[in-house]
C-alpha cells in the first residue's frame, strides 16, 4: 500500500485517541471533591464571592458546555491559566519543554546505545555465553527503580569522581548537554531492561528468518548478511519496541527530574498538587499524552517507510 | 502413561515441578522476603518510626546493624517494615487490574462488535497516558496514600491483562473443544468460564509477575516523591528520597532500600520466567 | 407426513481468500433418515469439512453460505434466530473431530466434560449426570472408567481421548454424530478400534453417522452411503456396496484402485495425477477433466450434473461407459506396472 495513504490512516486512527484524551483529561478535574473557588480565594471565601469565581471559570455552565468550551480553549492552543499566578498554563509548560525535551531524546538515544548491541550481541549467538550473560540484564534489571539508579549515578559519577553535575540544568546548551546526561541515563537504564528483552527476541525471529537462511545458503559471508538483511531489520525493530514503551520513558522523565532538580515539565506538575493548581496538573496531563501519541504515531510511520511489508 | 490413572489438579501436573532451579530460587527469595516483612517484630525490637534525635546518622553496629538515619531511626528496622507496606501494595495493587482486565478481555474477545470496539478505543486512550503522569494526577484528585496508588495502579493496569486475554480468547475460541461446548449448547457463561478462563489465564499469571515489579516500583517512585504513603511510615520509597541527601557519607541509607527492590524484581523475574517455560507447554 | 432428519438442499459456501473469492462448496443436496450412516469422501481442499462446518454453523469468518437450505428434523436453520439454532443443534448433533487433543478442554477432567451436558444443558442433578457420563465411558470402551472419571485429556492415550471425545459427542443424546476424520491421528489398530466402537454405537444406540475422510477403506467398513466429493460437489452418490463394486464416476473408481487394499495387501495399483481445480476461478466443463482418462470433447465444455444413470449417482458424461477406455490408459498412468 501507498505510504502516503498509509500515513494518512494513521493520522485518522489518531483522532478518537485525542478526542478519548481530552475527555479523560476534562473529567479528571471534575472528579476533585471540593470547589476551586475556595482554592483561589482560601480564607476570603464568601458564597457571594464564590459565585462570581464560578461565573469567571465557567463551571456555573452545563457540564458538556463546559467541555466543548474546554475543546474550543484547546483548539486555540490555550490550556487554561494557572489559578495561583494567573499565569498561561501553555506558555508554563513551554518554559519547561526544552529541559523535558533534552531528557527525552537523551533518555532514547541512550536506552538505544545500551540495548540495541546487547541484544545483537545475545541473539548472534542464541544459547551462548554471552547471550545467557545478557538475558541475566533483564531480569536483574527489571527490579531497578530510576530514582535509585538516579542516586546511585550520582554517587558513582557525579560525587566520586565529579564527571557530570548532580543537579540543575545550567544555561547553556554544553551545560544543559552535561546536566542531563546522567539523568538520561538512569531513564535508559530504566527502560533498557525491557528493551533488550524484545529486542532479543525479535533479532532472534529475524535471524531464523527464511531470507537470512536463504542469505547464508547462497554462500554471502556471516557478515555481509548482518550488514544488508539483520541490521536494517534491528532497526525496525528498535523503533517498534521504543514506540511500544514510550509511555514508559516519558513517565519516567517525571520521576527522574525530581532527582537530579531539573525544572523540567513534570516538577511543574508535581509542584502544582501542594497548591491545588488545578489547570496546570490539567494541562500537563494532556500534554504528556499528546506527547506519546504523537511519537506513538511517528515511530508508526518511521516503520512504514523501512518496513515495505506494512500494509495495515 | 496411558494406564497409570492419575488423580490431581492439572495445574501441579502442568507445573511439572522438576528441574529448573532458577524457578524454586525465585520462589525462595520472594518467600524469604515474605517471612522477612511478616516476622520484622521478631526480627528487630526497634520502633520502625522511633526516633532517637541523640543517635542520628551512627554508622552500623552491633546494635544498629545498618545505622540509624537523620531522626535516629533504625534503619535495618525500617527497611523490615518497609518491605511490609510495598509487598502488599505491590501484590495487593494488581489484583484489580487483573481481575477487571480478564474479565473485561474475556467479554470483549468472545463476543466482539461494538463493545469489542468500544473497548478497544478505551484502551488506545488509556495508553497514551504515561503511567506515572496519571499516578501523580490521581493523587491530586484522591490524595496521597496507598488508595490513590492502587486507583492508579488499577486504571492503567487492567489494560495489559485485556489485551493479553483478548489475544488469547481470539485464539482459543477457534479451537475445537470450544466449538464443541459451544456446539453441545452450554450456557454461553460456562464455556467462558469452564472453557476459555482456565486456558487462557496462564498468559495473564505470567504477565502479573513482572506487573507486581511495576507495581512496586511505582509504589517506591512516589513514595519518593511525596505523593506515596504519607511519612514517618517505613515505606522504601520515601527511605531512598531522604537517605539522598546523605548519600556521601552513608551511602548504604538509600542504597539498601533500593536494592531491596531490585531483590524483589529478580525473585519475581525468576518465578515468571519459569512459569512462561511450564505454562507455556 | 415424514421428513429426514437432516435435509440439505443445494448449499453454495463461498470463501474470501488473498487469492480471491473460492467456490469452496457449488451446490450440494443430501438427506440423511435416522439410524442413517453417510460417509463423505474427498481429497483435501474438495469441501468434504467445510460441508460439515456450513451445517453446524462453525464457518471460519471469512466463508458464508451464500445460498441452499438446511433442514433438522425438518426445520430450515434459516429460519430460526441465532440462539434457537444453537439449541437445536445441540439438541440434534453431536460432534467428533480430528485431533481429540483440540477437542477436549485440557484443564478440565474427561469425566466432567462428558457429565457437562447433562448436568448444564439438560438439568439433571450432579449424580445422575455423573452416573450418566460413567456410563458412557462405559459404552465407548473405556475401561476404568469410575477412576478415569477425574482424569485430565493429557493423562489418557490417543484413542483413550478419541473415545472421551465420542462419550462427549454422545453426552447430549443427539439423533446424529458428524465424525471429521476421527481417526486420521491415530495408529492404525487404534483406528480399527475406534471404527469398530463407531458401528457398534450405530446399531445399539441408533444414532445416524456423518463420517468425512479421504480414507474410503473406512467408510467402507462403517457407512451404508456414501457421497464422493470432488471440487466442492458430490460426483457420485450410493450405496457403499454398489459403489465400491461399480463406481460409475471416473473419479471414484480412481480412487478406489488408488487405495491401497486392506485386506489383501496389494499394492498400489493406481494413481490420479494432477491437482484439483483452483476453485477461485469459474469451473467451465467438468472439472475432473484435466485429470480423467476417459475425458472426452463435450466433458471441457459442459459441468454433468449428479444423475440417476443406473447404478450409483453419478455426475459424468460417460458414467456407464468410461470403463470402457480404460485398459489402454492403465498402463501409462501407474508407469506400466500391473
Amino acid at each position: 500500500m501507498n505510504f502516503l495513504f498509509y500515513a494518512g490512516k494513521r493520522f485518522l486512527q489518531v483522532i478518537p485517541a485525542l478526542f478519548g484524551i481530552s475527555i479523560a483529561v476534562f473529567l479528571l478535574v471534575h472528579l476533585i471533591p471540593g470547589d476551586p473557588a475556595d482554592i483561589i480565594l482560601g480564607q476570603t471565601a464568601t458564597p457571594a464571592r464564590s459565585k462570581v469565581i464560578h461565573h469567571m471559570l465557567g463551571i456555573d455552565r452545563p457540564i458538556i458546555v463546559q467541555y466543548f468550551s474546554y475543546l474550543n480553549h484547546l483548539f486555540h492552543g490555550s490550556l487554561g491559566t494557572s489559578y495561583v499566578n494567573q499565569l498561561n498554563v501553555t506558555k508554563l509548560i513551554g518554559g519547561r519543554l526544552s529541559a523535558t525535551a533534552f531528557l527525552m531524546v537523551g533518555g532514547i538515544l541512550l536506552s538505544l546505545l545500551i540495548s540495541v548491541p546487547l541484544a545483537i550481541l545475545a541473539a548472534s549467538r542464541e544459547g551462548a555465553v554471552r547471550d545467557q550473560v545478557v538475558r541475566v540484564i533483564p531480569i536483574v534489571g527489571l527490579g531497578m527503580p530510576q530514582v535509585w539508579v538516579g542516586i546511585e549515578l550520582i554517587l558513582l559519577l557525579g560525587l566520586k569522581v565529579h564527571w557530570f553535575p548532580v543537579s540543575g540544568f545550567g544555561d547553556t546548551f554544553v551545560q544543559h548537554l552535561r546536566s542531563s546526561f546522567l539523568p538520561a541515563l538512569s531513564i535508559a537504564i530504566g527502560l533498557s531492561p525491557i528493551l533488550i528483552r524484545s529486542l532479543r527476541a525479535s533479532m532472534l525471529e529475524i535471524l531464523e528468518a527464511d531470507f537470512v537462511l536463504t542469505a547464508k545458503a547462497k554462500g554471502i559471508s556471516k557478515a555481509r548478511v548482518t550488514l544488508s538483511h539483520v541490521v536494517r531489520n534491528a532497526i525496525i525493530a528498535s523503533v517498534t519496541v521504543l514506540g511500544v514503551n514510550i509511555a514508559y520513558l516519558v513517565g519516567a522523565t517525571v520521576i527522574v527530574e525530581r532527582v537530579f532538580a531539573i525544572p523540567a515539565t513534570g516538577s511543574l506538575m508535581i509542584d502544582a498538587i501542594a497548591t491545588r493548581n488545578y489547570p496546570i496538573v490539567q494541562g500537563v496531563t494532556l500534554f504528556f499524552a499528546v506527547v506519546v501519541v504523537t511519537v506513538n504515531l511517528l515511530a508508526d510511520l518511521i516503520h512504514a517507510a523501512l518496513d515495505p511489508r506494512v500494509a495495515l | 502413561m496411558s494406564t497409570n490413572i492419575i488423580r490431581g489438579k492439572s495445574f501441579t501436573k502442568k507445573l511439572n515441578f522438576n528441574g529448573n532451579g532458577s524457578f524454586y530460587f525465585g520462589i525462595g527469595l520472594i518467600t524469604f522476603l515474605i517471612i522477612l516483612a511478616v516476622a520484622a517484630p521478631l526480627i528487630s525490637h526497634f520502633d520502625p518510626t522511633g526516633q532517637d534525635l541523640l543517635n542520628t546518622l551512627v554508622p552500623p553496629s552491633r546494635q544498629h546493624w545498618l545505622g540509624t538515619d537523620q531522626l535516629g531511626r533504625d534503619v535495618f528496622t525500617r527497611i523490615l517494615y518497609g518491605a511490609r507496606i510495598d509487598l502488599t501494595i505491590g501484590f495487593a495493587a494488581v489484583l484489580l487490574p487483573f481481575i477487571i482486565g480478564t474479565t473485561l478481555g474475556l467479554i470483549s474477545g468472545w463476543f466482539g462488535g461494538w463493545f469489542d470496539s468500544l473497548l478497544m478505543r478505551i484502551v488506545d486512550t488509556t495508553i497514551a497516558f504515561p503511567f506515572y503522569v496519571l499516578a501523580i494526577a490521581l493523587v491530586f484528585v484522591v490524595g496521597p496514600g496507598p488508595k490513590a496508588i492502587i486507583l492508579a495502579i488499577t486504571l492503567v493496569g487492567w489494560v495489559a491483562y485485556c489485551r493479553i486475554i483478548r489475544a488469547a480468547v481470539l485464539v482459543a475460541k477457534e479451537l475445537d473443544y470450544v466449538h464443541a461446548a459451544k456446539l453441545s449448547g452450554l450456557p454461553t457463561a460456562r464455556i467462558l468460564r469452564k472453557h476459555l478462563l482456565p486456558n487462557v489465564i496462564s498468559q495473564a499469571i505470567i504477565f502479573s509477575m513482572s506487573d507486581i515489579v511495576l507495581s512496586i516500583l511505582a509504589i517506591v517512585s512516589l513514595g519518593y516523591l511525596g505523593l506515596g504513603v504519607p511519612i514517618p511510615t517505613a515505606e522504601w520509597g520515601s527511605m531512598i528520597q531522604e537517605g539522598q541527601a546523605y548519600i556521601l557519607q552513608q551511602w548504604w541509607i538509600p542504597t539498601i532500600p533500593g536494592l531491596m527492590v531490585v531483590v524483589t524484581g529478580f525473585g519475581l523475574s525468576l518465578i515468571g520466567d519459569g512459569l512462561v517455560k511450564r505454562l507455556n507447554r | 407426513m415424514t421428513h429426514p432428519l437432516l435435509s440439505v438442499r443445494d448449499l453454495h459456501v463461498e470463501i474470501d481468500t488473498p487469492r480471491g473469492l473460492l467456490k469452496a462448496i457449488r451446490g450440494i443436496s443430501l438427506d440423511l433418515n435416522a439410524g442413517d450412516s453417510l460417509g463423505i469422501v474427498g481429497e483435501s481442499g474438495s469441501g468434504k469439512s467445510i460441508t460439515l462446518k456450513a451445517i453446524l454453523g462453525l464457518l471460519p469468518k471469512n466463508a458464508r453460505v451464500t445460498s441452499g437450505e438446511i433442514f433438522l428434523d425438518g426445520v430450515s436453520l434459516n429460519s430460526l434466530n441465532a440462539p434457537k439454532r444453537a439449541e437445536l443443534l445441540a439438541e440434534k448433533i453431536g460432534i467428533v473431530f480430528q485431533d481429540a487433543i483440540a477437542a477436549l478442554n485440557p484443564v478440565m477432567t474427561v469425566g466432567n466434560q462428558i457429565a457437562e451436558v447433562p448436568r448444564r444443558r439438560l438439568g439433571w442433578s450432579k449424580e445422575k449426570s455423573h452416573q450418566r457420563a460413567i456410563e458412557l465411558m462405559e459404552l465407548v470402551g473405556i475401561p476404568e472408567a469410575e477412576a478415569r472419571f477425574h482424569v485430565y485429556p493429557h493423562q489418557l492415550s490417543g484413542g483413550l481421548r478419541q473415545r472421551v471425545a465420542i462419550a462427549i459427542a454422545l453426552s447430549g443424546n443427539p439423533q446424529l454424530i458428524f465424525c471429521d476424520e476421527p481417526t486420521t491421528a491415530l495408529d492404525v489398530t487404534i483406528q480399527a478400534q475406534v471404527l469398530r466402537l463407531l458401528m457398534d454405537l450405530r446399531l445399539k444406540e441408533k444414532t445416524g453417522i456423518v463420517f468425512v475422510t479421504h480414507d474410503l477403506a473406512v467408510v467402507n467398513e462403517i457407512c451404508e452411503d456414501i457421497n464422493v466429493m470432488y471440487a466442492g460437489r458430490f460426483v457420485e452418490s450410493g450405496g457403499v456396496q454398489e459403489c465400491f463394486q461399480n463406481p460409475s464416476h471416473p473419479y471414484a473408481y480412481s480412487l478406489l484402485k488408488s487405495a491401497p487394499d486392506m485386506e489383501h495387501q496389494v499394492e498400489r495399483l493406481f494413481s490420479i495425477l494432477g491437482e484439483a481445480p483452483d476453485l477461485t476461478k469459474a469451473v467451465n466443463g467438468c472439472p475432473f477433466a484435466p485429470r480423467c482418462f476417459a475425458v472426452t470433447e463435450i466433458c471441457r465444455s459442459s459441468e454433468p450434473e449428479l444423475r440417476n444413470q443406473g447404478g450409483p449417482f453419478s455426475a459424468c458424461h460417460h458414467s456407464s461407459t468410461f470403463k470402457q477406455s480404460l485398459g489402454a490408459v492403465e498402463l501409462t498412468a501407474d508407469g506400466g506396472q500391473k
